[in-house]
């Protein structure tokens, strides 16, 4: 990170720069699309994340013990596969005339990978296979977390006259709330830095996708095409101040830290 | 409320945590139910809550069979033993939580929260959490959510087993005269005898998950139906020993004591235990006294206890120590540690047992 910092604020030959290298990297007519489509990602991520990951953990929770295991077993699986084999997986299930859903991919009007992968799609497609790989771990995380619940709050609830929406409402997730924080600020950050996804879709489908889609491809372009570290650490200071800003967000609307909350 | 015939069977359990549980409690009663732990009280009031299944049998409330009922449309109230409080609520939500899911009117549930506010003295700590209160705060708060709520019916599971023995007690008279002034049927779990015989209208004693006998706290003190129940009820606990009916009386070591006269006639002979309270033993009388050896002498303030050593009972374990006999003495004349003294038994004060089933023999 240090030395990140200190490729950001020199130039090539070593001399100080300042805020020239940031201004660049800004200027970049790649950087503003590059934030905008990650911009898109996380929006549509984080979003399915919480709404999908809290809703299943709830469902779960209020399973037997054992099919609630049996199903955390299943949702996890994916989390088992390397991140390059997920996309490549999707790549397949993407590819019409060969994917087991090319049935639907044509109702949708899409006959080729290109049709498949088109720029709007793309937001969705990146998170649709980060929600893949990555709620099921997730999942066990959240339901950890209610399982911390005592039961007698719970039966408590019961006693009080709350189903099982309004316990879940009122009392599972207001006290799973950190960690649910948690889990944003731990998504925010890996989703800001979305690298794999589409560098293996450019490398897979011939450019179809743009090498510079995502921030975090954009600095790589920068480092190992045009040999422009400066700009490159730029770019990843900034990644990092974005996820360190959302972080303190997060933190300090939901007071995760204070001790007895 | 009935239980009738009630039973409870864990899975893969070989016995009943509660056998064929039959006790009707009347309006506006206060019933405790106490026995040592693992006994199945806490099974029996989370039966009629409906946090368990009833297995076989019935439960019915106002003549009405609640088994098939989810806890919610039981109408009733339970203050849990860890209070259960919600911990991201503070007090005035924590009280008005069932209102609101009730769909109360919002000034009604204002006005109930703020009344029972005021009762329990809560006035001054609705803005905070359950963490920022102490235990007896806490408990209050758990007691307050039960009483907004105007059920039918007060379920208390060992609501005053976290709270310290000062506060413990204080509290105890506190819930009993709540229960007076609102009067709410209650129903109350304890392991604690004493509080069993101070709060209870009736007590009911449960062993092993089968009722020994229910009654109102004065009768089971002075006619258990078993030795068990002479045995937990009172505090002390009743000396129990072994004795042998014969001819003269009963026989306990080597001394022989006049049976109670209720008796001369009626039982015939063989091993029986004998029932003696700790009131009921005298250091001085006449005739020959059964022979212990004094261990310890308990004084608090007004009365001491005297635990002593049956000297026959010594003789036979040696190894192993033998329970202790407890007497009740004038602190002013207690005898020393070591001693030797001879106990005599208050005659009419006697109570037999059979030895083997553990059932009172009664004429």
């Amino acid at each position: 990170m240090g030395y990140a910092i200190d490729l950001a604020l020199t130039s090539f030959t070593g001399h100080f720069t300042g805020a020239a290298n940031f201004v660049g990297a800004l200027h970049n007519p790649n950087f503003v699309p590059a934030v905008e489509n990650v911009a898109t990602f996380l929006g549509i991520w984080l979003t399915a994340l919480v709404v999908f990951v809290v809703g299943l953990s709830l469902i779960l929770h209020s399973f037997h013990r054992r099919v609630a295991a049996a199903f955390r077993f299943v949702l996890y699986l994916p989390a088992a596969l390397a991140g390059s084999a997920s996309v490549m997986l999707w790549l397949f299930m993407l590819q019409p005339g060969k994917s087991p859903w090319s049935f639907v991919l044509s109702r949708l009007g899409y006959h080729s990978l290109g049709e498949s992968l088109a720029p709007a799609h793309l937001p969705v497609i990146f998170a649709l296979i980060a929600f893949w790989s990555g709620a099921g771990a997730w999942i066990v995380v959240m339901y950890g977390a209610l399982a911390t619940i005592p039961d007698e709050v719970l039966e408590s609830a019961r006693l009080d006259g709350a189903g099982a929406w309004r316990t879940a409402v009122s009392v599972k997730l207001p006290l799973i709330k950190r960690w649910v924080a948690y889990m944003v600020v731990g998504a925010f950050a890996a989703g800001s830095q979305l690298f794999v996804e589409p560098q293996l879709v450019t490398e897979a489908t011939g450019s179809v996708v743009n090498a510079t889609w995502s921030p975090n491809q954009l600095a790589f372009y920068l480092s190992f095409r045009l040999d422009n570290f400066n700009y490159a650490a730029a770019i990843w200071i900034d990644l990092l101040v974005a996820a360190l800003i959302c972080a303190a967000l997060v933190l300090l609307r939901t007071r995760l830290f204070e001790v007895g909350h | 409320m009935t239980y009738s015939s009630a039973s409870r069977i864990y899975p893969k359990a070989t016995t009943k945590a509660i056998n064929e549980l039959s006790l009707e409690i009347g309006d506006g009663e206060f019933i405790v139910l106490v026995g040592p732990s693992g006994c199945g009280k806490t099974t029996s009031l989370r039966m009629l809550a409906g946090l368990e299944q009833v297995d076989e049998g019935d439960i019915l409330i106002d003549g009405q069979s609640v088994v098939h009922l989810a806890p919610r449309e039981r109408d009733i109230a339970m203050v849990l033993q860890n209070f259960a409080l919600y911990p991201h609520m503070n007090v005035a939500d924590n009280l008005g939580f069932a209102l609101r899911i009730a769909k109360l009117p919002k000034p009604e549930i204002k006005a109930r929260v703020a009344e029972v506010a005021k009762i329990l003295e809560l006035e001054d700590y609705m803005d905070r959490k359950p963490a920022q209160l102490s235990g007896g705060q806490r408990q209050r708060v758990a007691m307050g959510r039960a009483i907004v709520r105007q059920p039918r019916v007060f379920l208390m599971d060992e609501p005053l087993s976290n709270l310290d023995a000062k506060l413990r007690v204080a509290t105890r008279s506190e819930i009993a005269s709540l229960q007076r002034r609102l009067g709410v049927t209650t129903v109350y779990v304890t392991h604690d005898q004493v509080e069993a015989m101070t709060m209870g209208d009736r007590v009911a004693v449960i062993k092993d998950g089968v009722l020994q006998q229910v009654d109102v706290p004065s009768v089971l003190y002075e006619s258990p139906v078993n030795a068990f129940v002479a045995g937990f009820i009172g505090s002390p606990a009743m000396n129990l020993i072994e004795g042998t009916i014969g001819p003269d009386g009963v026989t306990v070591g080597s001394t022989i004591l006049p049976l109670p006269r209720q008796f001369e006639r009626a039982v015939g002979s063989g091993r029986v235990t004998v029932g003696v309270r700790p009131e009921s033993v005298a250091l001085g009388g006449e005739g020959k006294g059964i022979p212990a050896v004094v261990n310890l002498v308990e004084e608090l303030g007004a009365e001491a206890y005297l635990y002593a050593q049956l000297e026959h009972t010594a003789r036979r374990s040696a190894l192993a120590a033998a329970p202790d006999f407890i007497v009740r003495v004038d602190p002013k004349s207690a005898p020393r540690v070591g001693s030797r003294i001879e106990l005599h038994v208050k005659r009419q004060s006697m109570l037999l047992f059979d030895i083997e089933s553990g059932a009172r023999i009664s004429v």
